[in-house]
Parts: structure tokens; sequence; C-alpha cells
């Protein structure tokens, strides 16, 4: 109800800063109905941004512009240290300090995970750099500030705004626009087809093969790690198509954050597909001010490998996700290794072959960087390292000798043969799709086709919706 | 705006239209094996004479037949066997009004529907229920916020889900109520449900499978038991538990659970315990569809045992049967 109900009243509303009021409102009404304590919280992380975004463009003087910026990242970062990293730091500390005999005492700081802190933090942090670097002039309006970091379809799970982008639309009056809106229909309804039949059918079978690795064979831990890729990707675009789409619904355009990941050739194309917001605010705030690409070899790797470590941690608080973003830091630094020696060496472009080698090239590198992928959300998914090496040995063991291949053909039956034939049924739509922004883009065809496709998918959600205690949606953790 | 917002509402209209098929066509008739509960609970309000009540799932209302009951104990018979899927204070409460003194009721569930996540139901079968024409009193008991809150949660969805897929099985299968079970044959007369009696399912398709005891689900459906025991004794009506049946070759593997379970059962419930788990095991081709739905041969069995106690119970000592005095009918 909340939704038709805001975009009812906004667009009754007409005006621009009556309408910005009711999206500020309507945005901490929604974070506030998960728990309105951290309501507050989020007020005062977007204040302390807001007024040193203010003194920041008042003064010229560099140490005190230097000072503002430090307080902001200070600030921003130590909240994120407390709400989501105290816990794993104090349980380092206690391993540590056992590990050299000495009895740290009771550790324990037991505090909740507000939700969504790590996208709003970062979106008020590129704010006050952007105006640091004066790339961008701060909000006149305190309301359209507020409202551009609690914007309230992105607010929990992103895509991570840049205020260049998001904040002009909350300065400019907003008209309605047909096509653009029925895009975000179509989003909406692409979201939801892939959060609940793809998702979260996949879900039943990762976590049945993720809560006991040891008791599968190699095969069945190999399909489970495959439906992870697709899980995680389906759950967390579905997030980004739906928060795209409602903004549209209010006439505002948020950043594409996936584009067919799993097409890529190269983990670096990967990464540029992948949680493009997330990924391109580490290239512009961690990467490229540690000196990017154009350095010696040897600090490209380490920039590389920083930026991907500390893309990891914010993923999650534990040792396993750090590992994960190196993982894949090792493979870009690797592929961008490679790209900067062949330019270094003055070496042509390779020259074209035919379209058969081509295409099988392109197969075997898409091939190739899912499987590395897929490699690093093992870590991301296992509960433990012990669980992550169990299912990587049993892998490579098991499928090597043959073991386990009847075993995964009888668990191929009923409900996981459903949950496999919509997986295929999906990839191939995406591929067939992957020039568009979303798949369900086919304003070519005849409305009534159209609309029984739409009709069809809107129902095969409904139909096939697996029984579960749980729905959520996995980024929602981070 | 209102090209925009006529596009939505024709394929809003669309979507319900469908939503109304499928709900007209997936929607539980009042002949089906779900929808008999009407008759059930009608059948619970007639009559004035002191009756024999079986209450419990599907395990009473495929496996005991009334028949036989009545030639025991020479009183009427109501098979209040429901849906495993309502839950436990789904039936508990539907019977506890219409109890009245001088009245025997024989308490069986399932292993799963007392120690397992059946015993709060399953929001599906609820919701066929509930749609059934004229609507379906609640009666929800404890677990009503429970079923509120999925129901308007993103579980919500489960109830278009529910007739869509029911519709659709319609469509699609021939015969799928008759094939399922889903129609009773016989039930107003006796209530009990006779649809595939005789039918014996291959012995591989009767699955051996046993969930573990979960303690906090146990103590809740305890909890109930002894309530509902309460109100009834309250009324001068006598409550027992007999166990229901299972394939010997599930009692082998998951007796132990069982034997768990019925100790459990002993020591806590404030009524007694006729049987054993062990007196109530039988050969596999006695269960038509699952190891606890008996066939017309393996209902005649049970109900003689569960008759020749009840016998003792209505006219002779009330002391419970044990096993050992236990008669081999299986």
């Amino acid at each position: 109800m909340f939704l038709p109900v805001v975009w009812s009243l906004y667009w009754l509303i007409g005006r621009r800063r009556p309408q910005n009021v009711l999206l500020l409102c309507a945005s901490y009404f929604f974070y506030g109905w998960w728990d309105y304590r951290f309501c507050g919280l989020m007020l005062g992380s977007s204040l302390l941004d807001y007024f040193i975004g203010r003194s920041l463009d008042r003064t010229d003087d560099a140490k005190r512009r230097k000072a503002l910026l430090t307080a902001s990242i200070i600030a921003n970062v130590g909240v994120l240290c407390i709400f989501k990293y105290s816990g794993f730091f104090l349980d380092n500390l206690r391993t540590l300090t056992e590990s050299v005999g000495l009895n740290p005492g009771d550790l324990t700081f037991n505090i909740i995970l507000p939700i969504g802190i790590s996208f709003y933090t970062f979106q008020t942090m590129s704010y006050t750099i952007d105006i640091y670097r004066r790339q961008l002039k701060p909000s006149e309006s305190l309301i359209d500030y507020l409202g551009f970091v609690s914007f309230f379809p992105q607010l929990v799970a992103g895509p991570i705004e840049r205020a260049s982008n998001l904040l002009p639309q909350f300065h400019k009056d907003r008209t309605f626009n047909y096509e653009f809106a029925a895009s975000g229909c179509r989003l909406l309804l692409w979201g939801f087809f892939k959060k609940l039949v793809i998702a979260d059918r996949l879900s039943l079978i990762v976590d049945k093969a993720y809560a006991a690795p040891g008791e599968f064979q190699g095969p069945f831990l190999a399909f489970a790690t495959v439906c992870f890729a697709f899980q995680i990707y389906c759950d967390f675009s579905a997030y980004s198509d739906m928060a795209i789409g409602t903004a549209r619904l209010f006439g505002i355009s948020l950043m594409r954050n996936f584009n067919y990941p799993y097409l890529s050739k190269s983990l670096g194309e990967f990464w540029r597909r992948w949680h493009i917001s997330l990924s391109t605010w580490f290239r512009d705030y961690v990467y490229l001010p540690l000196g990017g690409g154009r350095v010696t070899p040897t600090r490209r790797f380490i920039n590389v490998m920083i930026t991907f470590l500390v893309s990891g941690l914010w993923h999650g608080a534990a040792w396993r996700f750090i590992f994960w973003g190196g993982i894949n830091g090792a493979g870009v630094a690797w592929d961008s290794q490679r790209a900067a020696s062949r330019k270094a060496r003055g070496l042509p472009e390779p020259a074209r072959r035919s379209w058969p080698i081509e295409y099988l090239s392109a197969i075997y590198r898409t091939g190739v960087t899912f499987s590395i992928v897929c490699l690093g959300w093992i870590f991301f998914r296992a509960d433990t390292f012990t669980d992550a090496f169990v299912v990587i040995g049993r892998v490579f063991a098991d499928c090597a000798s043959g073991v386990g291949f009847a075993a995964l053909k009888a668990e191929l039956r009923g409900d996981t043969l459903v949950t496999a034939a919509c997986l295929v049924g999906f990839a191939v739509f995406e591929w067939l799709q992957q020039n568009k922004e979303c798949p369900l883009e086919i304003t070519w065809i005849p409305r009534p086709v159209r609309w029984g496709i739409y009709t069809g998918t809107a129902w095969a959600s409904i139909v096939l919706l697996p029984l579960l205690e749980s729905g959520d949606f996995i980024y929602f953790q981070f | 705006m209102t090209q925009f917002l006529k596009t939505v509402a024709t394929f809003a209209s669309i979507q319900l239209f469908i939503a109304a098929v499928c709900f007209n066509i997936g929607k539980t008739g009042p002949d089906s094996y779900l929808g008999g509960i009407v008759a059930k609970e009608r059948r619970l309000g007639e009559g004035t004479e002191p009756r024999v009540i079986l209450l419990g799932d599907s395990n009473v209302g495929f496996g005991i037949q009334s028949g036989i009951i009545k030639d025991r104990t020479h009183r009427e018979v109501v098979n209040f066997g429901t849906d495993v899927g309502l839950g436990l204070d789904y039936a508990l409460n539907a019977v506890e009004p219409h109890v009245r003194t001088g009245d025997t009721i024989v308490v069986s569930y399932i292993f799963e529907s007392l120690a397992t996540d059946l015993a709060n139901g399953e929001v599906e079968t609820v919701t066929r229920l509930q749609c059934l024409s004229p609507p379906r009193r609640a009666y929800f008991g404890e677990a009503l916020p429970e079923y509120t809150s999925k129901i308007l949660g993103r579980d919500g969805l489960r109830i278009p889900r529910t007739f869509a897929r029911q519709a659709m099985a319609r469509i699609a299968i021939p015969n799928f109520d008759i094939r399922t079970r889903n129609v009773a044959s016989g039930f107003v007369a006796s209530v009990d449900w006779t649809g595939h009696y005789g039918v014996p399912q291959e012995p591989e398709k009767i699955h051996e499978f046993c969930a573990p005891i979960d303690t906090r689900i146990l103590d809740r459906s305890i909890r109930t038991l002894n309530s509902f025991c309460k109100s009834c004794r309250a009324k001068g009506v006598t409550v027992v538990f007999s166990h229901a049946p299972t394939t010997r070759e599930n009692y082998e593997t998951n007796g132990e659970q069982l034997r768990d379970l019925h100790r459990e059962l002993v020591s806590r419930l404030e009524f007694p315990v006729i049987d054993e788990p062990g007196d109530q095991q039988y050969d596999r081709e006695l269960f038509f569809d699952s190891r606890n739905h008996l066939t017309e041969k393996g209902g005649q069995l049970r109900s003689q045992l569960v008759g020749n106690s009840l016998a003792r119970i209505v006219y002779g000592s009330t002391a419970p049967r044990t096993a050992s005095s236990a008669t081999t009918a299986n």
C-alpha cells in the first residue's frame, strides 16, 4: 500500500518543493518502519555531511578544507566501524590476545546493524568528497539534500547514488513521462520475477548444500555454487531493478547497477558490470586517489589489491569476505597487468579471427571468468573457511575422479529440476536480451503478445513461488 | 498520466480477472477432502447421545473405520480426521464446543503434527478452507497471530499461488481430484474418508522419513492438548490418545524418535495413552499413498485394535491398555 499512496500523493501535489518534502517524509517513514531508532543515526550522519559540505564551499584555506574532509571521513567510517565492524575487530583482538597467552576478559559488544548503513554512509561521503574536489556545489536546500540521502527506493540496498547524478534531480521540476514510468514498471516486474522465482528457489538448493557441505559430493557442491552465483545475482540485481523502477515512477533516474555481469569475458569486465555503483565508487574514491593505473606495475598491483580488499570488507565483517575480495583483486590485477604490459611493449591488438573462432574464444573466456567468479563466491557463501575449503576440495577431487555425478542426477528431480529449468530459461532469456537494459523491453512485439508475456511473468512469479520462512534480500545485511 | 493510469488499470484488471478465474477453478468444493469438514462439523452438532469422536489428522480420516468402532462400542461415531495442514489448534478448537457429557474422544496425531512445524498448520491449506462457500469460521487459537503475520507479509503471495496451482492442476490433469484423494466417497454417512481404500501404493513410493523432534513445538502441542482435555473433562468427557499408524520399515528407522515422543506424551499428557507406537506398525502393503494412510484392509485392522481398547474404556475398566496387553491385530 505504501508505494501507491506515496505515488498518488506525489503526482497530485505536482510541485517540486512539496514533492521533495513528501519524498523525505516517506523515506524516513519507510526506514523507521524497520526500526525508528536508527532514523536519528541516518539524520545525524546526513546533517554532519551537509554542514561540512557547506563549510567546505565557503573556505579556500587548504588546511581547513582538508581538516573538514578528514572529519567527515572519520565520522562516517567511524559510524560504520562501530555498527558494522566492532564485533569483528573485538573477535580478532580476543584471538590475538589469547594467542599470546593473555586473558582478554569479556570482549563483547552486541549491537544491531542498521539496515542500509553501508549504502547511505557511502552516499554522504561521496557528497563531501565531490565538494572537496570542487566537482559539486553543496545543496542550498536541506530538504533536497536529506531527500537525496534517504531516497527510499535505493536506501537499504543501493544503487549507491552519486550526489552529482541524484541531487540535481531533486533541484529540478519533474514531469510525468509515460515511457519512463512504463520502463520503471517493466523493471519492477522483472525484479519481482528474478527475486521470487529464481533467487528464492535457488536458495533452497544453496542452503541445503552449504549447511553441511561435508555431506555432499563434488558435483552437487559445484552445482550448488553455480546456483549461488545466480542466486546472489538475481537477488541483488532484482532489488536494484526494483529500486530503479520505483524511482522512475517518481520521475527520477537512478544509475544502472548491473549489466549482465556473467557474460563478461574477463574479471575486469565483470567488475565493470557487477554492482556498478559500488565498483565505480571504489574506483573514484579509493583506487584513483591511491594513484590508479598510471604508476609502476607493482604499485598498480598494490592499488588494485587494496581496493578489492576494502571492497571485501565492505561486504561483510569477516575474513572470508576479505579473502573473496583478494581473489577478485588478484584476478583484476592480473588482467590489467597483462593489458598494461601489452601496451608498454607496443604490441598491436590481436588480429580479428574468423567468426567461429571468435565465438568459441568468447565462450571460453566467459566460461573461465565465470569459473573464477564462482571460486570467489564459495568463500562469500560458506559459513567458515573450513567449509569453503571442503567445498573446493570436494569439487576438484570428485569431479576429477568422476564421483558423485549419479548422486547429482538423482538430486535433479521434482522441485530441484523445476528450479534448474527456471534457471536455464532465465539465463537464455537474459543472453538473448543482453543489449537491453531490461530483458522485458520487448516493445517491438504487438501489444497483446507483449502483455501476454508480462502477464505470464507476473503469474510465473506467483505460481513458482517457493515455500520459504524468510525471503529477505541478501544485500540487506551489508 | 491519464494514459498511464488507463494502461495500469487495464493491466491490473486482466490480472484480477485471471485471479478470479483461478479462484473459481481452484477453490475447495464442499465435496472435497478438505471441504468435507463442513459435513464433519455439522455431524458434531447432531444427536444427544454420548458418542465416540475420533479426532486427529488424515491418519484418522483414512485409517479408522467408524463402522467397526461402532460395532465394538455401540455408540455413534464421528470421524473428525482432518487435513494435517490445518494444524493442531484448528481441529481441537472445532471439536471442543460440540462435546457433551459421556462422549469419548480418541486423539491421534502423526509425529509431525505434534513435534514439527506442521503443528502450526500451513497457510495454504488454511486459506483453501477459509475460501469455502459459505466462509468457514476461523479456529486458530494461539496460532492466529502466526497466520495473520504470514498472510499480511510476503507470504501473502501464497494465497493466489494456492488457487493458481490448484486451478492449473485441475485443468491439466484429468480426474485430478479423484487421483489426489480430494473427493471423498461415502463420507457423509460415516464421515470417514474412503476415497482410496483398497488401492495400495507401490511400496517404494511410501517414503520413510521422520523429522527430528522440535522440543519447543512439542511443548506447545502438549500444552494445547492438555488444555483441550481440561475443557472436555469439565463437561464430563473422556479423552484418550492413540498413536498413528506407520510402516514397519519406518518404525525400524525412526523407532527411537517415536518412542521418545511416546515417553514425553505418557509423562506429560494429562490423559491416558492407550497404545504404544510399536502397536501401530503395519506392513507396507496396507498403506495406499503414505506411511500414515492405511488401505481398507489396514484400516480394518487398526479399527479393531482401537475399537477393542475403546470398548474396555466405555464399558469396562477405564485403565489404559498397555503394550503388553495389546492384541496383535496387525
